[in-house]
């Protein structure tokens, strides 16, 4: 694990519908910095600002105010366009919940981020098959959504995260549908990932079993970085 | 009680947006329906009306032919000791005379001069003075009428002759002299004119009225004789109308009560019979309006069947709450029945206001378009298609909230919740083989019993009624819809799909080209026609539907090789095929609307291309053709066919023909199909040398179709020298004489042939021709043919008969040999030549005020044609009918495109959770508009690529049908073809934007 920085957030705020009686301050100032290769959970009771976070720094969200930097870029100057593109090759997404286009088979659902990309279809497919078959999967690659279980289709999405060897990956509650034997599984499976491949995963979640398994645990209440440290492994 | 009003209000109102989508697609669809159907029945009533104006409260006439009826009391007094009931009678002596203004030099042919007893009922119309307020009393009629050369005028005919008061006309007069008319000119003197204030009295206008005492003195007939007795039932039909039905039955009794058979006197439901003769004119106009009604409406089905699926699957996951919440199944129902039923009132509601609205315009473009007028017609609402499309949009509606609660039902909620839809291959059940095999039974026993019959569609002749070609469809029908189900019990449901697909497509396609053209001039034969047509679209579109998947992989393979990103390819392509149902529906549209407006533009040019290709052909080489009104008295002054070439040099060939009128009387053995068993026909003597010139056709007609073994030499499409050597044989046949049976075989003591040029008279067709005091006489006809000159300007049907037939024919034949009709051929170009000049001329020879027959007192108005403009005019009609046909079905396609703007957008916001994760996963904006809009396009695409394909096949079978060349106008299908593919573009590219704009973070966390 080199100390290289990834990512960095400065002062990083949100505010949803600003001006408005409705008004949230979801984030206020958050500053982190997380080295490439780090494995972290982002814990914290519900309506903390977690999922904000993740989407600010997945760059599918706008801050309202500061600043982050991944891989030295500040991204909140990109235009949504360079932003998509910057997402596509850099960023994996994996959410808690209907993570599947239910009308695409295993493979397909795989295999999108490539096709988006100047890679041929058969090298795609090629690519998709094989990171499906490494999470054991690979007498599924047909299969409906429909026709996995809960376990089956999360390693699915982590097959789709993985597959543009991104960056950094990003886990919104993750294993949140799952029970603990499974979940256990997926955090197996990111670890090893992680080990071998040095990527960086940031991982929301509820449960202190999960962030266990990770390098370090920040903790947020009420948009606010309480709690930054190394813990579990 | 309270819980679920509160849910229903709160539900409503949070699904505003969705509820105002599907309530526009409600009311759009219902609108389709009842504009249709209003602008039908508007246009049908508004020709028939046209047609009954002139005839007034009349119902039946009573006539000797334009020859005095002797005795009329005794009638009157037959038919007051009936039993029959009328509202008045009349009685009145007339007769078609010319008028000419010297004065201004104008002539009026065929105005009626009529007199009539100046008490007569006034439900036969009144006298107005010219301010339209005031009647003429009787004083003052006896006071006009005492100069017994007065005549009042119709304010119509005052105008165009720009006659004035007290000036001096002429007419053309036939005075009767034993059995004969002797033609004589007649002074009379204009004492007014009356205004053209009501029905009755005025028969457009085109009239001369003087006293019944005055007309007698004219012409020559006696106080106890009148040419006509009018009857009405009903003093105003309007109100109390009376039935066609009814006006028969009398009819007939009268026949019965005057003795006819030995009287000679004819009787005529007049009025049931003008609009037996109105519904024919306007059937082929009807045709294309139901074949497009027909079609808009089934698109119109199409938008409320697409709408009210989604509205169903949209709910799915509220149901799913609703049922883990522990509503329970009865509420839900309520629920979800209650917001169905005020959508689907409301949409329906604000549909027949669209409606409404939509058939203002149309109506007003059918007054511009087929009555010449720019006044405001009214649509005509009636009850039952408000009713219809009403039911129609309301139970659609209310069955889809039904549906999902039925559907609730059967499914487990937690899935609901989840989104997951188990994938279930449901087993067809016994209920599927029994149906399948009793349809088959249908058709096999329809077949059996055929066979067993007689005149079956098996015996050679076995095609040619409507009800064997039904028989037969259904027949066939039921045998491969049975089967395709079969195949569902035995095999797939896919295999169902395709064999009902295919089933369907055979049948329309099959009916369209060996059968239909078997009974090409039966009437009924548009609703087998409309029936095809609808057939082969549902065909079409149920094929591909069931085969979506395998298209559409086609269609990703294809878009692989492209330029466009896979990623949005696959997710387009898979989107499509996820939801069948729906897209099959949005094709199936696109589909309808394309063929309708293709096939129009193609029958148009197709059908102007054919008329006008063959008028020259078909026109013998008579480029004008000349009527007169009577024939010429003094032929020391004019011979015709020797002085007429003098009027132009261009003229090369005057050829005269005897025409009379006589009455047809159909063998009631014979199934002829004409609207009564009497009826009048012209008659034209066709001498040995009529046509010809030595051995060389001068005129040259035709022959269409010719009796039993001649016909099937007869081939349609083959070229003009053969059918020129084919003609001349039936033509020999003629002239020779010969006769044939019943069979249609020669045979000496067989009966006179006739030719015929009208459709309902068909070769081997026997009837009558009933000559006046003469035995009636048995004709068969040799053959048809299609002679533009001839036809140009009658109604009735008209009949070549050699001049043997003479003595049984009407006693007008008396001033023979005197023409009344004649052809003209000159050097001109068919086309582009001087022959509407020369027609002018020739009119200016008979009618102008320096003719020697003027100036001669020989007063015979003539009309000349010029036969190539007289076509160009009629096919002009039917050009101007298909472009408002084009506009007709352009409410189809605004409205389709309409609702499948608003089906997109629906669309969009039920994904709008998957695009929020396209978003994370990397599509840019612009792939997102593209996956979306490319799903619709295809979508149209598709539809628009079969809607092609299935408006040439109609186009090719219909040329087929009338033995037609097939012109496919490229430039039309062009424009039409891109204005689709404009719809779809902007239908497909405006849910694309929309989809564009949902942010990410938004759409992520949207869960239905
Ligand atoms: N689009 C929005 N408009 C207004 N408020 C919002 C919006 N999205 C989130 N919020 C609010 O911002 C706060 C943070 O939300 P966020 O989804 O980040 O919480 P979270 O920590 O992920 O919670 P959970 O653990 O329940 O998922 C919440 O109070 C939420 O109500
Ligand atoms: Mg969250």
């Amino acid at each position: 694990m080199g100390d290289e920085i990834i990512l960095k957030t400065e002062n990083l705020g949100k505010i949803y519908a600003e001006g408005t009686p409705m008004e949230v301050h979801a984030l206020r100032g958050i500053n982190i910095e997380i080295k490439r290769g780090e494995m972290v959970a982002i814990m914290g009771p519900s309506g903390c600002g977690k999922t904000t976070l993740l989407n600010l720094i997945g760059g599918i969200d706008k801050p309202t105010y500061g600043k982050i930097i991944i891989e030295g870029k500040d991204i909140s100057t990109l235009t949504d366009e360079e932003m998509t593109e910057f997402r596509l090759f850099n960023i994996g997404y994996i959410f808690q919940l209907f993570n599947l286009f239910d009308f695409l088979t295993a493979l397909e659902n795989t295999v999108l981020p490539l096709l988006l990309t100047n890679t041929s279809r058969f090298e795609a497919e090629e690519e998709a098959k094989m990171m499906l078959r490494q999470m054991g999967l690979g007498d599924k690659l047909n299969h409906l959504p429909s026709e996995l279980s809960g376990g089956e289709q999360q390693r699915v999405a982590v097959s789709r995260a993985l597959l543009m060897n991104p960056a950094i990956i990003l886990g919104d509650e993750p294993t949140g549908d799952l029970d603990e034997m499974t979940s256990k599984d997926i955090m197996d499976l990111f670890r090893s990932i992680n080990e071998n491949f040095k990527q960086t995963f940031i991982v929301v979640t509820h449960s202190k079993y999960i962030a266990e398994f990770c390098d370090r645990t920040i903790r947020i209440i009420d948009g606010q970085i309480v709690d930054d440290g190394y813990g579990g492994k | 009680m309270d819980y679920i009003n509160s849910l229903l209000t709160k539900t409503f109102r949070r699904r505003i947006g969705k509820n105002v989508g599907t309530m526009i697609g409600i009311a759009l669809s219902v609108s389709l329906m009842l504009g249709v159907q209003i602008t039908i029945t508007s246009f049908s009533t508004k020709a028939l009306g046209f047609f009954t104006e002139a005839i007034g409260e009349n119902d039946i006439i009573i006539q000797n032919f334009g020859f005095p009826i002797e005795n009329y009391q005794e009638i009157i007094e037959k038919i007051d000791n009936s039993s029959i009931q009328y509202a008045a009678i009349n009685w009145r002596v007339s007769q078609d005379v010319a008028v000419y203004n010297l004065e201004k030099g104008y002539l009026e042919k065929g105005v009626s001069f009529v007199g009539v007893e100046l008490d007569e009922d006034p439900i036969f119309g009144r006298f107005y003075h010219p301010d339209g307020e005031i009647e003429y009393t009787k004083e003052e009629l006896e006071q006009i009428f005492s100069d017994n050369t007065s005549v009042l005028v119709g304010k119509y005919l005052f105008d165009d002759m720009d006659l004035r008061i007290n000036q001096t006309i002429k007419i053309r007069i036939g005075e009767l002299q034993g059995l004969q008319f002797n033609y004589k000119t007649y002074d009379l003197k204009v004492a007014g004119y009356i205004a053209d204030k009501e029905k009755g009295k005025e028969s457009g206008g085109r009239v001369l009225w003087t006293s019944i005492d005055n007309i007698r003195s004219i012409i020559g007939v006696g106080n106890n004789s009148v040419t006509e007795i009018n009857i009405s039932l009903s003093s105003n039909h309007d109100e109390q109308p009376v039935s066609k039905d009814y006006a028969c039955e009398v009819e007939a009794q009268l026949k019965e009560i005057l003795d006819v058979e030995n009287t000679g006197l004819l009787v005529i439901a007049f009025r049931a019979l003008v609009l037996d003769t109105a519904d024919k004119i306007i059937k082929d106009v009807l045709i294309a309006f139901n074949l497009f009604g027909a079609l808009i409406i089934f698109s119109g089905v199409l938008l409320l069947v697409n709408i009210q699926l989604i509205q169903v699957e949209d709910r799915m996951q509220q149901l799913g709450v609703l049922r883990a919440i522990g509503s329970k199944r009865k509420e839900i129902i309520r629920l979800f029945l209650m917001e169905s039923a005020i959508l689907g009132f409301i949409g329906s509601l604000l549909g027949l206001g669209g409606g409404y609205a939509m058939s203002i315009f149309l109506v007003w473009r059918i007054g511009i378009t087929f009555f010449n007028t720019t006044v405001f017609l009214t649509p005509i609402v009636t009850g039952s298609a408000v009713l219809y499309s009403f039911i129609v949009g309301f139970t659609l509606a209310i069955g889809a909230g039904l549906l999902p609660a039925i559907r609730a039902s059967r499914v487990d909620p937690i899935e609901v919740i989840r989104g997951i839809k188990k994938v279930k291959e449901r087993r067809m059940g016994t209920g599927i083989l029994v149906l399948g095999i009793s349809l088959i039974l249908i058709g096999v026993s329809t077949f059996a019993t055929q066979l067993a019959v007689g005149d079956s569609f098996f015996s050679i002749q076995g095609w040619n009624t409507a009800n064997e070609q039904w028989t037969f469809m259904g027949a066939v029908g039921g045998i491969l819809l049975g089967l395709s189900v079969l195949t569902a019990f035995l095999v797939s449901r896919k295999v169902m799909g395709n064999s009902i697909g295919f089933s369907l497509i055979t049948i329309a396609i099959s009916m369209l080209l060996f059968a239909l053209p078997q009974l090409k001039d039966v009437a009924d034969n548009n609703k087998i026609l409309i029936t095809c047509v609808v057939l082969l679209a549902l065909g079409t579109i149920i094929l591909v539907g069931v085969n979506l998947k395998f298209v559409t992989d086609l269609v990703t393979t294809i878009l692989y090789k492209t330029k466009i990103k896979k990623g949005v390819s696959l997710i387009s392509a898979k989107y499509m095929t996820s939801k069948t149902m729906r897209s099959t529906l949005t094709f199936g549209i696109f589909t309808l609307v394309l063929t309708m407006n293709i096939f129009a533009s193609i029958y148009q040019a197709t059908f102007s291309y054919n008329t006008l290709e063959s008028v020259e052909f078909l026109s013998g080489g008579a480029s004008i053709y000349v009527e007169l009104d009577t024939p010429i008295q003094n032929d020391s002054l004019v011979d015709v066919e020797r002085d007429l070439p003098k009027v132009d040099p261009s003229i090369e060939y005057v050829k005269g023909i005897n025409t009379t009128i006589s009455l047809l009387q159909a063998d009631p053995s014979a199934k002829l199909s004409i609207p009564s068993e009497i009826f009048a026909a012209y008659i034209q003597l066709i001498y040995n040398d009529t046509f010809k010139n030595g051995s060389k056709y001068v005129f040259d007609f035709m022959i269409e179709q010719s009796i039993g073994k001649f016909n099937e030499e007869y081939k349609p499409a083959a070229s003009e020298e053969y059918q020129r050597r084919y003609s001349h044989k039936i033509w020999d046949l003629f002239y020779n004489r010969t006769r044939f049976n019943r069979d249609g075989e020669k045979d000496p003591n067989g009966l006179p042939a006739v030719i015929s040029t009208n459709p309902i008279l068909k070769p081997g067709d026997v009837f009558n021709i009933t000559g006046l005091f003469k035995p009636p006489i048995e004709v068969i006809v040799l053959a048809n043919i299609r002679q533009y000159p001839f036809s140009i300007n009658s109604g009735f049907p008209i009949l070549l008969v050699t001049p043997d037939l003479l003595p049984f024919l009407s006693y007008n034949f008396a001033i023979l040999p005197k023409y009344t009709n004649f052809l003209v051929k000159t050097s001109e170009n068919f086309r582009n030549g001087r022959n509407s000049e020369i027609a002018n001329k020739i009119e200016t020879f008979f009618n102008g005020n320096e003719s020697i027959l003027i100036k001669n007192n020989d007063f015979v108005a003539a009309s000349a044609y010029n036969v190539w403009e007289e076509m160009l005019e009629q096919v002009d009609f039917q050009v101007r009918t298909f472009d408002f046909m084009q506009i007709f079905v352009s409410f189809g396609l605004v409205v389709g495109a309409i609702g499948m703007i608003i089906i997109a957008i629906r669309n969009v916001s039920e994904r709008k959770r998957e695009i929020g994760m396209m978003r994370a996963i990397g599509y840019k904006k612009s792939q997102i508009i593209l996956s979306i809009s490319l799903e619709l396009f295809i979508l149209a695409g598709l539809g628009l690529f079969i809607g092609l394909i299935n408006s040439i096949v109609l186009g090719a079978t219909f040329a087929r049908l009338y033995d037609w060349y097939l012109i496919i106008p490229i430039g039309r299908v062009l424009l039409y073809t891109a204005v689709m593919i404009g719809i779809a573009f902007l239908a497909s590219i405006i849910p694309g934007i929309r989809s564009s704009r949902i942010t990410p973070a938004e759409a992520l966390r949207y869960v239905g």
